[in-house]
């Protein structure tokens, strides 16, 4: 049976391994590391690097005929032998970072995988992070004072996701805002305000999950069905909407729709309120979450509470354990419950 | 809330949640995420779960494949909720996506346990000009059954 199975997961892993990447169709990443392996100086095919500034210094086929005579295919040699999009990212770097290999190769003494230390698990990402560059250039001060702009030209235009200094992962979503409005220098950076806009726009909030809803990977707070659970993860997050909503967002949603506020139907389940001895979810969820009961019950809708929980009342006492407050029984919201100048 | 309202006399449970998120690219073009955690609400303790996997169809992951698991919720209002999404990019700018999700909750409360929903789109992107068009299908606490057809076209001007 154990046998079995693990042929079966080989057969099946050989089957996708195209899908999965493990083998790869179409153009290759250019096989840096073989021929630095062989001694191939990198200067040797990216001819002119430590002279002219600018180019991109690309090798063209004459270049590699030096060494491979006798091409196997007419086609340009790169046209298989680079990675897909791999020419296009070149030509966006020299556009967008302020960087000249001539100024490096001094310093470096023409060791090129001083930098380029990814040669040495393989061809792909051979573009040295920026952590590379911190190795010797003490930019933190820069980095720290948003003054990015000395090696980063456009970065707004580029597109450009940072990968190591700020990482938009874990559930971004919900911390940017925080994120935003405490260091929003620090999102200028790459972002304009339309940025924002896109998303928070002044009149109509457009979400991306509502706005782009053909791209199921497009990251939003209310992804897909969000309308069948958002009862659910109301309850499990209290006060959670709150943070983007006002309460009168639900009450107007619900009324609209015929939900509440007109009597066809009750927001409410079965067992929200009863006598003493009976579920009485009502309690557990207004501890919960006391601003959505304020959504609808607040002002006059209050007395709705007051009926039950007040002194003597079959509701009970509303105060959680350990309840103290400094304000006087006359005031509000205390004297709805509380005879005045009367402590219960 | 004003400190006028009945309501601030309950006090303020927060919801407390912790975790932590594993990735790992267990091919070339297939990631795995476990993002596991708790959430703590009113001394309740509940699971916050969610397994996906993300699978790119090509080395620019224009076209990919993505599933989800998810366990949350909190107290009674646990659920467990399924997902997955394709997006195919075709010739000419085009790209067909879908998307369906199931969520069963633990407990009915008199709306229905089980609401699947599911769209499926034809998208166009060239030059600053989209378009789509969406069928999209829901069973909810709200509607039994709802279809919508959604539709867009929209043209950008410059970078964000």
């Amino acid at each position: 049976m154990t046998r079995t199975a693990i042929a079966l997961t080989c057969l099946l892993l050989a089957a996708c391994a195209g899908v999965l990447g493990l083998s790869r169709g179409g153009p290759q990443p250019f096989p840096h590391r073989a021929h630095a392996t062989a001694g191939v100086a990198c200067t040797r095919c990216h001819a002119g690097l430590d002279a002219s500034p600018g180019a991109l210094h690309i090798p063209d086929d004459a270049a590699c005929a030096t060494c491979h005579p006798k091409p196997h295919d007419a086609r340009p040699c790169l046209s298989c032998h680079a990675a897909a999009g791999a020419l296009a990212e070149l030509a966006e770097a020299r556009d967008h970072l302020v960087f000249d290999h001539q100024q490096h190769t001094a310093p470096t003494r023409g060791d090129c995988m001083r930098c380029h230390t990814g040669i040495a698990e393989g061809d792909d990402h051979l573009r040295p992070p920026m952590a590379t560059c911190f190795r010797c250039h003490a930019h933190d001060a820069a980095r720290d004072a948003r003054r990015c702009e000395a090696c980063h030209r456009g970065l707004m235009e580029t597109q450009l996701l940072p990968e190591s200094h700020l990482a938009h992962d874990g559930d971004w979503m919900r911390e940017h805002g925080a994120r935003a409005a405490s260091s929003g220098d620090l999102c200028q950076t790459c972002h304009r305000e339309a940025f924002c806009a896109d998303c928070h726009g002044k009149t109509v909030p457009a979400l991306p999950a509502t706005r782009r809803f053909a791209d199921p990977f497009a990251a939003s707070v209310h992804r897909a069905g969000f309308t069948a659970r958002h009862a659910l993860e109301a309850r499990a997050q209290p006060g959670a909407c709150a943070t983007c909503h006002a309460p009168a967002r639900c009450v107007a949603c619900h009324t609209s729709r015929g939900i509440t506020g007109d009597g066809r139907r009750s927001p409410h389940p079965p067992g929200w309120v009863g006598p003493a001895a009976a579920d009485n979810e009502h309690g557990r969820q207004a501890r919960r979450d006391p601003a959505a009961c304020a959504s609808c019950h607040d002002g006059a809708g209050q007395a709705l509470c007051v009926g039950c929980h007040k002194v003597g009342g079959v509701g009970g006492t509303p105060h959680p354990p350990g309840w103290s407050s400094k304000l006087p029984l006359a005031a509000l919201p205390c004297r709805l419950c509380h005879p005045v100048g009367r402590a219960p | 809330m004003p400190a006028t309202s009945l309501f601030t006399v309950l006090g303020d449970v927060p919801a407390q949640h912790g975790g932590a998120v594993a990735t790992w690219r267990a091919a070339p073009r297939l990631d795995v995420i476990a993002d596991l955690g708790a959430r703590r609400v009113d001394r309740e303790i509940d699971p916050a779960i969610a397994l996906r996997a993300r699978l790119r169809l090509d080395d620019l992951g224009t076209s990919s494949l993505t599933a989800e698991l998810r366990r949350d919720g909190a107290g009674t209002d646990t659920w467990t909720g399924a997902r997955g999404a394709a997006r195919i990019a075709l010739p000419c700018s085009l790209a067909v996506t879908t998307e369906l999700e199931l969520v069963i909750a633990d407990h009915d409360r008199g709306l229905g346990r089980v609401w699947p929903w599911g769209l499926a789109a034809l998208a166009w992107d060239r030059g600053g000009w989209q378009a789509a068009i969406a069928v999209e299908g829901s069973a909810s606490p709200e509607d039994r059954r709802r279809v919508d057809v959604l539709g867009q076209l929209g043209r950008r001007w410059g970078t964000p």
